[in-house]
């Protein structure tokens, strides 16, 4: 029999065995951390730069829109003063950078844990597994399972935790996960569970385990916080708000909604904890 | 050699791509699956043999990318390719129509993909985010998208690899 002959002739054939015997053994394996690793560390140099190319052009989409706000209000007035409009412009924007800045440091400096910050340079590339790509890796000291944390409106409050890390980037796991399972607490009661979502930023997450007993103690609009009880996360980080408490007849324990404090689609710095206390 | 090159270059590009810089362009927070999208059409141009590999480089960059399984959008866009270069031949680009219903069929072929891998390897429950509103945002979307994606790569003439005689 003609081997060579027989794979020349059936080349797209074989080759498409091959490609999905390589995807299914990889899939049976779990994969093979160091390719995913080797692949993150590289390809995600490209990412990062891909990230600064987006950040340029969401900036410039943004005073593109500024521009023609402007343009209505002072269509009337001469072109110096126009110039000397677009000038104040810019200095308002730099001026609102700054004042980000300054919070984002000042929000740092008020951490309680010893923290690596970090900027959200990509999320996951189709729209079913979350995840969120930051800029720090290995070389930062990050390590898998380290707790993410975010400041937002002046709040901090947790994001998720590393599941893979590269040299240079690495993959958050968001709270809002199905496999997520953060240990929680409601913060008055102290009754425990876990917390996990349905993978999108658009649905509460999940409050399991709480007894039927708890329902009298626990109302719309109460604090959930991590609970830190054999968990990766340490304890007393504000997770989310109680948006709705529902006890079923049949259930054993209650179904409590949780409205994360995280506005995960406009989150842009996260800081990873290394260790708790400074 | 060069032009597959350019085609692998260009599909982990746009791998990378759906990440970070998509976002600008999300409707209800869905992204357009342009490797899908760009999968399709180098398979329809060229056959499965490309488009398998297309859909491979493509949905192997994404599985690094993403908390998925590896091997769980490799499989997925393998298959889209290999099946869409079947189209090659058989199904003529108009400017709309053709385009509109193959990356329609495409995507829905790419959601079924996901359940029935998501089912055989026990992957982390995929059946909410695939039935949801969000997927049919998607698969509108990338629908939506395809005639004009198609239009701008038709203009590439480096992208036809030519492997009419020894593809499907």
């Amino acid at each position: 029999m003609d081997l060579k002959g027989y794979f020349r002739r059936n080349q797209t054939l074989v080759t498409f065995v091959l490609l999905v015997t390589f995807s299914v053994l990889s899939l049976m394996s779990g994969g093979s951390a160091g390719l995913r690793e080797s692949g993150l560390s590289t390809i995600g140099l490209i990412q990062r730069s891909t990230s600064a190319v987006g950040a340029f052009f969401a900036g410039a989409f943004e005073s593109v829109r500024n521009r023609r706000d402007l343009r209505s209000e002072i269509g009337r007035l001469q072109e110096r003063t126009r110039e000397l409009e677009l000038q104040q412009e810019n200095i308002r924007a730099l001026q609102i950078e700054a004042e980000q800045l300054r919070a984002t440091l000042g929000y740092a400096e008020t951490l309680e844990f010893e923290h690596v910050s970090a900027r959200v340079i990509g999320r996951d590339p189709e729209n079913i597994f979350p995840t969120l790509m930051i800029n720090r890796g290995r070389r930062n000291g990050l390590e898998r399972n380290m707790p993410v944390i975010a400041v937002q409106d002046g709040r901090q409050s947790l994001v998720g935790r590393l599941v893979e890390v590269g040299q240079y980037s690495s993959k958050v796991l968001p709270i809002y996960d199905v496999d997520a399972y953060v240990a929680a607490v409601h913060q008055e009661s102290r009754y425990q569970g876990l917390i996990s979502g349905v993978g999108s930023t658009h649905e509460p997450v999940t409050l399991h385990h709480i007894p039927r007993d708890a329902y009298s103690e626990i109302e719309k609009g109460d604090a959930i916080v991590t609970s830190g009880m054999r968990s990766i996360y340490p304890p007393d980080i504000a997770i989310g708000t109680v948006t709705s408490v529902e006890a079923s007849d049949i259930e054993l324990n209650l179904d409590i909604r949780v409205d994360p404090v995280v506005e995960f689609e406009r989150l842009e710095f996260v800081y990873v904890v290394l260790q708790e206390g400074r | 050699m060069l032009p597959y090159l350019i085609g692998a270059l260009l599909v982990i590009l746009l791998s990378i791509l759906q990440t970070n810089l998509l976002s600008l362009i999300a409707i209800a927070g869905v992204r357009p699956d342009l490797v899908l999208i760009f999968t399709v059409y180098l398979a329809n141009r060229n056959g499965g043999m490309v488009g398998q590999s297309a859909g491979f480089i493509g949905g192997l960059t994404q599985d690094i990318f993403s908390v998925a399984p590896l091997g769980f959008y490799t499989l997925t866009k393998t298959v889209v390719g290999l099946i869409y270069g079947s189209t090659r031949d058989n199904v003529y680009l108009d400017a709309f129509l053709a385009p509109f219903l193959l990356v329609l069929t495409a995507t829905l072929l790419k959601g079924v993909m996901f359940l029935l891998i998501g089912a055989l390897f026990g992957v982390s429950d995929p059946s909410g985010p695939v039935l949801s509103t969000r997927f049919l945002i998607e698969t509108g979307y990338n629908a939506l998208l395809a005639p004009v994606v198609f239009g701008i790569l038709g203009r590439f003439r480096g992208l036809e690899l030519d492997w009419r005689a020894r593809s499907f």
